[in-house]
């Protein structure tokens, strides 16, 4: 099925992956998806995968993995038999080996920045969410209270100054805003209110 | 045989109306339910702590898991500082946790489904977290509404978004648990009213009323869950809104 559906540079990278996996552990089938998403199981092999001497590879200072990667190579080697062809691009190997290894450092830097987001399934945050029932309540009711707080206070607005309909108009989308805004920050996709990287702090709001 | 799954929120008065002024005053079902829930809280603890035991009996275990629990919460998301905030919100707390778990007996009235205590207990959390907010930072409190970084052009903008997020606070903090206890209450009635409705068609009805009733017995169990998570989620906001007054925007 891999073999067949894809001849570019990257398939003979993807048959290994896939083969390591079945060497390490239980196979699992990888899901329809573009690239990226089918290596993602395999994501701590990438680096060597192109090669047995990863050296050559991957961003500046890495100089390959000793010990238990070379038996991981070298198991490439063994398993992937039929597959090895190395003559069909080894240029496409190189900038992937490069981008899983950015890919990596940059996860492992917001994993760094924002320490909430990578714990995110410990202790407070995962009983707050234990159900996608509450998790959907939390988020409507908070759009809704937006929505309420901006057309009730335009509607106030409109009755004391004798405005309207612009004071609720106005407030009326701003407090729309500020309800996409919440929902936002409940869901933790952007950080909160306190603006220095605690977003760990926020997220549940 | 009707069954009105509203009525179970209906408020009725237990004592003769006083009146006073233009307002009457009466002591209902309500207020018998919330002095309950604090004579048992209160009973709790007192009894918990008045024999206080190296190596803990079980209602001392209670209490020192239950002052544990809320005291971690509030140390994770408000700091240390946020610890003098400890007796505000373990009352919360206790009051929310004892209020859903109470209601969930049969027959029993749920303080926590009508909005009127929700939202005096939101606006209490709101009025001490702007009350300390500017007590504890004066007018740099104000920065909480103002992002750092933001464009001058746009800053307008996005200072009133701030500001209705923060008023539109309470309205989310108390809707959630009184929409929360009262969706779950009318749907367990409901659940059970098409049991007794169909167990009244005799044999086959019977058989019929056997998958209601299932429902029913799963979603008891999903309103004991609902009923302490929801007392955990007001306390954490209470935290993370006592956070904002404590550190406003750092």
């Amino acid at each position: 099925m891999w073999l067949g559906k894809e001849t570019s540079g990257s398939t003979v990278r993807l048959v290994r992956a896939h083969r390591i996996r079945l060497a390490n552990g239980p196979w699992r089938k990888p899901a329809a998806g573009p690239y990226l998403l089918r290596s993602q199981h395999v994501d701590t092999d990438l680096a060597f995968l192109d090669s047995p001497k990863a050296s050559q590879y991957g961003p500046r200072g890495f100089k390959g993995r000793a010990g238990r990667d070379r038996r991981h190579a070298a198991s490439v080697e063994r398993m992937s038999d039929g597959a090895g062809e190395q003559g069909d691009g080894g240029n496409a190997h190189t900038d992937e080996a490069a981008l899983s290894a950015r890919l990596k450092r940059l996860s492992e830097r917001l994993a760094r920045d924002q320490p909430g987001r990578a714990s995110n399934g410990a202790g407070e945050d995962r009983a707050a969410s234990a159900s996608g029932y509450a998790k959907g309540f939390r988020l409507s009711s908070e759009l809704v209270a937006g929505v309420m707080v901006g057309g009730g206070i335009g509607w106030l607005i409109d009755h004391w100054l004798g405005i309207a309909p612009w004071g609720l108009m106005v407030f009326l989308l701003l407090g729309f805003a500020a309800g996409v805004l919440n929902v936002m920050r409940s869901a933790g996709v952007v950080p909160g209110r306190s603006l220095d990287g605690d977003a760990s702090r926020d997220r549940d709001k | 045989m009707q069954i009105n799954p509203i009525e179970q929120f209906e408020i009725h008065n237990l004592s003769p109306v006083v009146n006073v002024g233009r307002h009457y005053f009466a002591f209902t079902n309500s207020a018998a339910y919330m002095l309950a829930i604090v004579v048992l809280v209160s009973a709790l603890f007192i009894g918990a702590t008045a024999r206080r035991a190296v190596i803990p009996g079980r209602l001392q275990s209670v209490a020192e898991m239950g002052y544990e629990f809320v005291a971690n919460t509030l140390r994770s998301s408000a700091g240390n500082e946020g610890m003098k905030f400890f007796p505000f919100v373990f009352t919360l707390f206790m009051f929310v946790l004892f209020a859903n778990v109470i209601g969930l007996i049969p027959y029993s009235f749920t303080v926590t489904s009508q909005l009127i205590i929700t939202v005096a207990l939101a606006f209490t959390v709101f009025f001490v977290v702007v009350g300390y907010g500017f007590w504890h930072n004066g007018l740099r409190f104000l920065r909480l509404f103002v992002p750092k970084g933001v464009p001058i052009y746009i800053l307008p903008f996005v200072t009133a978004i701030e500001v209705l997020s923060f008023l539109s606070r309470p309205v989310s903090h108390s809707v959630r648990l009184f929409a929360n206890m009262l969706a779950g209450h009318i749907t367990l009635q409901v659940f059970a009213g098409f049991v007794i409705m169909l167990a009244g068609w005799g044999i086959i009805g019977w058989f019929g009323a056997a998958l209601p009733l299932i429902m029913v017995v799963l979603l008891t169990a999903l309103e004991v869950l609902v009923a302490v998570l929801q007392a955990y989620v007001f306390a954490i906001l209470t935290c993370i809104y006592l956070n904002d007054a404590i550190h406003p925007g750092h």
